[in-house]
């Protein structure tokens, strides 16, 4: 959906770095298998995350070996299908399909044509979604409501906006029934989908404000030229970083075991090291950067 | 119970000094500190009993059972202290009593329908205000009003102690990093203390 979710290679282990592409791997056949090949292309990072949480209190599962549709010359390390991957699979589709009707609404002329035709491949991938994963799928379309509501309304309060939005990411704690790990999910899962949603309003500020587009940011602070003032920069950043502190705090409390080392890495290091990049403006270029090299 | 080894993450037969070095990391981690107004507190301070006790069992119970910080007792107080705690000696009315209490609760729906119904918006209903945007994660709201609650009681500590917790959680913790302890603050302290120590007649430091 927007990228941002990523570990900060440098401090990985080759083990954990190899763990996190076979996650990668796994999902996006998970997606194919379950959803059909149109579902692949909707194959993120950011759902990773997820899948790392959900996964997370089980010991790391064996891994298979499969043929990666992009590069087919290549065999991958791939996770196995289990519960988790299956429910992050569908939460895929369903977060991605209703970015889709987002873009639809939002978007003009050849984004908008992208995002209709995206809808209609989607379509079957969406309705098995919705079927394995109904309760997911009701609530994201009411928090999509209410975020367009309180976009119309030009509501100042920066906070209520994240929050709309991260609340559909909560939602999927409720793959959870004891309350001893539901809870510290949820939590975790707010924090970031507060990050997610302030870090891409930082992102896109400037092309908002030149377009005349919302940005919740537009309205808390006194935007020039799609700049932040330095101290409005440095206020933002803070408040973010709570956001993390508060993540590492109820990730802490899950009693996790494979993907341990991999979920510290992304909020304490990978997280904080996006937001830099966003914040001072070299965020694409250091993933275009990444890209060739990989 | 879980067995005392697994709780700190040590090897059975592990030293002393590995166990207590098990135990110190994780009695950081989970210290109430961490949660303060957290709506976890609760999650993190069973977790610290646990902790304590595998400590306890592991070092032969009597001699350590002191030393293991903040045991049972007193991190149940710790974690809501300066809020339930301090409701009677600012005197706040019934309405800001209950909504105290539903917050504490953790009832922060109905403690907010409540905090909206008073009319009149002093700095105590501010501070409330920014208490509850703070549970529910609304970080820049929670600041914006603990803002306004100390601007409106420049002299009250609980108002300026929520604020002052707000804004030391933005300097990122970053991990595994912990208590940025550098070389010259541990000297600039230890001077400080030698000061002190000499102030009263006694000396740390007798070369200074």
């Amino acid at each position: 959906m927007f990228g941002y979710v990523r570990p900060l290679r440098g401090e990985l282990k080759v083990r954990t770095l190899e763990q996190f592409q076979a996650d990668y791997c796994g999902l996006c056949r998970s997606l194919g298998k379950r959803f059909g090949f149109a579902a692949r292309f909707t194959v993120s990072y950011d759902l990773l995350l997820l899948y790392l949480i959900l996964s997370g209190m089980e010991p790391e599962a064996q891994r298979t070996r499969c043929r990666c549709p992009a590069r087919p010359w290549r065999c991958r390390a791939c996770a196995p299908e289990s519960d988790a991957m299956t429910f992050t699979a569908a939460a895929n589709v369903i977060f991605t399909y209703e970015k889709l009707s987002d873009a639809l609404h939002d978007e003009r002329g050849f984004r908008k044509l992208a995002a209709g035709l995206g809808k209609v491949l989607l379509r079957g991938a969406k309705r098995k979604a919705d079927r394995i994963a109904p309760e997911l799928a009701e609530k994201t379309a009411e928090q999509m409501n209410r975020i367009w509501e309180l976009e119309q309304s030009r509501d100042p309060v920066m906070d209520r906006h994240a929050d709309a939005f991260a609340q559909m990411l909560c939602a999927c704690s409720d793959y959870f029934r004891e309350p001893s790990l539901q809870r510290p999910a949820k939590e975790l899962l707010l924090h970031v989908g507060r990050y997610l949603y302030l870090v891409d309003a930082l992102e896109d500020l400037k092309k908002d404000a030149a377009k005349g587009r919302f940005n919740p940011l537009l309205y808390r602070f006194d935007v020039r030229n799609g700049m932040l003032s330095p101290e409005d920069l440095a206020y933002l950043k803070q408040s973010i970083f709570q956001s993390l502190n508060r993540a590492e705090a109820a990730l802490d409390l899950l009693p996790l075991k494979g993907s341990d080392e991999l979920l510290h890495n992304i909020i304490c290091l990978g997280l904080p090291a996006v937001l830099q990049s966003v914040a001072d403006g070299s965020f694409r270029s250091s993933v275009m950067k990444m890209r060739r090299t990989q | 119970m879980r067995d005392p080894y697994e709780v700190l993450g040590v090897k059975p037969g592990a030293s002393d000094e590995e166990i207590k070095r098990a135990y110190r990391e994780l009695a950081r981690k989970y210290h109430p500190d961490n949660y303060t107004d957290n709506p976890l507190a609760d999650l993190a301070q069973e977790k610290m009993q646990e902790i304590n006790e595998a400590y306890d069992i592991l070092t032969k119970n009597g001699q350590s059972a002191n030393s293991s910080y903040g045991s049972t007792g007193q991190s149940g107080s710790y974690g809501r202290s300066g809020f339930g705690g301090s409701q009677n000696s600012y005197g706040s009315s019934p309405a800001y009593a209950q909504v105290r209490q539903n917050i504490n609760l953790g009832k922060i729906q109905v403690a907010e329908d409540q905090l909206n119904a008073i009319a009149t918006r002093d700095a105590e209903w501010y501070f409330l205000s920014g208490s509850i945007a703070y549970r529910k994660g609304w970080m820049d709201e929670a600041r914006r009003n603990y803002e306004i609650a100390c601007q409106m009681a420049p002299g009250n500590l609980e108002y300026h102690q929520a604020l002052n917790v707000i804004n030391g959680s933005g300097m990122y913790r970053g991990g595994n990093g912990g208590g940025n302890v550098d070389g010259c603050s541990v000297c600039s302290s230890l001077l400080c203390a030698d000061c002190c120590c000499e102030m009263m007649g006694g000396d740390l430091i007798p070369c200074c």
